[in-house]
Parts: C-alpha cells; structure tokens; sequence
C-alpha cells in the first residue's frame, strides 16, 4: 500500500512539474515606458550619427580652409619679404642718386665760382680796354 | 667718366640693375596677388559648403526633434509598430 501512494506521488509531483508555464526565452516582452524611451534614445542616437557625419565634412572644409589660408599667409610673408628688399632696393637708389645730387651741387658751386672769376676778369677787361679807348 | 646730368656709367648700370631688380620683384609680387586670389577663390567655396553644412545640420535638428516629439506622444502600437520597423522583426 505504501508503495502503491509512493508511486501515486511520484506521478502527482511529476505531472505538477510538467504543468509550469514554458517561457519562450525566444523574445521579451518590454513595458510601454521602456519601449518608448528605447525609441527616444535611438532616435538621439540617429540626430547624434547624422550630425556626426556633417561636422566630420565641416571638419574637413575647415581644414582644407586652414590650408587655403596658410597658403596665403605664406604669400603675404614672402610678399613683405619681397618689399622689403624693394625698399632696400630703392633707397640704395636714392643713396646712388643722393650722391650723384651731391657732385652736381658742388659741381654746381665750382661753375658759379669760376663764372663769378670770369665775370670779375672779364670786367676788368672790358674796364681796361674801355680806359685805354677812351684816353687814346 | 661723367655723363651730362653727372651721372657715372658705374652709377647708371648700379641704378638699371636696381630699376631691373626692383622690377623683377613688382612682378613676383603680382604673380603672389594671383595667387592670393586663388586661395580667396577657394576660401569662398569652402565657406559656402560650410554654410550648407550647417543649413544641412539645422534641417537634420528639425527633423530629429520633431521625431522625438512624435514618438513622446506615440501610443503603445506606434511605439511596437515603430521599433518592429526598427528591428525588422
């Protein structure tokens, strides 16, 4: 008899094991809340992506901006380099021209001179040949 | 040797030779404005593919936020039917 409500046990226990609820570990199931915020973050994750990907290009125009413009810098140093010399250029001109102005002035001042010597001369001349004309 | 205006034939092959530097320098210099231009050419192309950069980021702001705000005031089927698109499932 024993065995017999031993055994009869046994089938109870194992049909009430066999009765629990299968879960399909297949899928989950998600409250509203949590589903809806999933689809908020990934659709920050999408703004977040596509804004990504155009600052990655912006990053890219500037760069090739920053380029562009210590290619002109470059230029404007080498320019200001070549003034430079321009001016050095030119003032040695004006040192050569100064110079020439310089030996035209006292080149100048000995003309006068010598003008001033003949007139002088030339007066006394005139004066003497005058004198001797006029006692003849 | 003195030319009429006092001038030395040193001192006028010194004075060409600056004249002819100098000039060489005037069109170095003019070849780098081209260049210059070019770069500010470049520079305006570079700053109106910016600006349509940023046109672009505003417009992609705008369509993202208005589809946060849609899927905050979506309903159980919009927000299942919206990550089934999602997920393809």
């Amino acid at each position: 008899m024993k065995k017999i409500l031993y055994v009869l046990f046994l089938l109870v226990s194992l049909t009430s094991f066999g009765q629990i609820k299968k879960v399909d570990t297949t899928k989950i199931c998600l409250p509203y809340s949590v589903g809806k915020q999933i689809m908020l973050d990934l659709n920050r994750l999408d703004s977040t992506t596509a804004i990504l990907k155009l600052t990655e290009t912006e990053v890219i125009e500037l760069n090739k901006k920053i380029g562009a413009q210590q290619g002109i810098i470059g230029n404007l140093e080498d320019k200001v380099k070549m003034s430079d010399t321009i001016i050095q250029k030119t003032n040695e001109k004006f040192d050569i021209v100064d110079k020439i102005n310089k030996n035209l002035v006292t080149d100048n001042k000995k003309l006068r001179r010598k003008n001033v010597i003949i007139e002088i001369v030339s007066g006394i001349l005139i004066g003497a040949l005058t004198y001797q004309v006029v006692t003849q | 040797m003195k030319s009429s205006n006092g001038m030395t034939k040193e001192d006028l092959k010194k004075i060409e030779q600056i004249d002819k530097d100098i000039n060489l320098l005037i069109e170095s210099q003019k070849k780098l404005d081209e260049s210059i231009n070019e770069y500010k050419k470049e520079i305006e192309k570079i700053d109106s593919t910016i600006s349509n950069i940023k046109v672009k980021k505003e417009v992609v702001n705008n369509y993202y936020e208005q589809k946060g705000k849609e899927i905050k005031d979506a309903d159980v089927t919009q927000v299942d039917s919206l990550l089934r698109l999602r997920y393809k499932f």
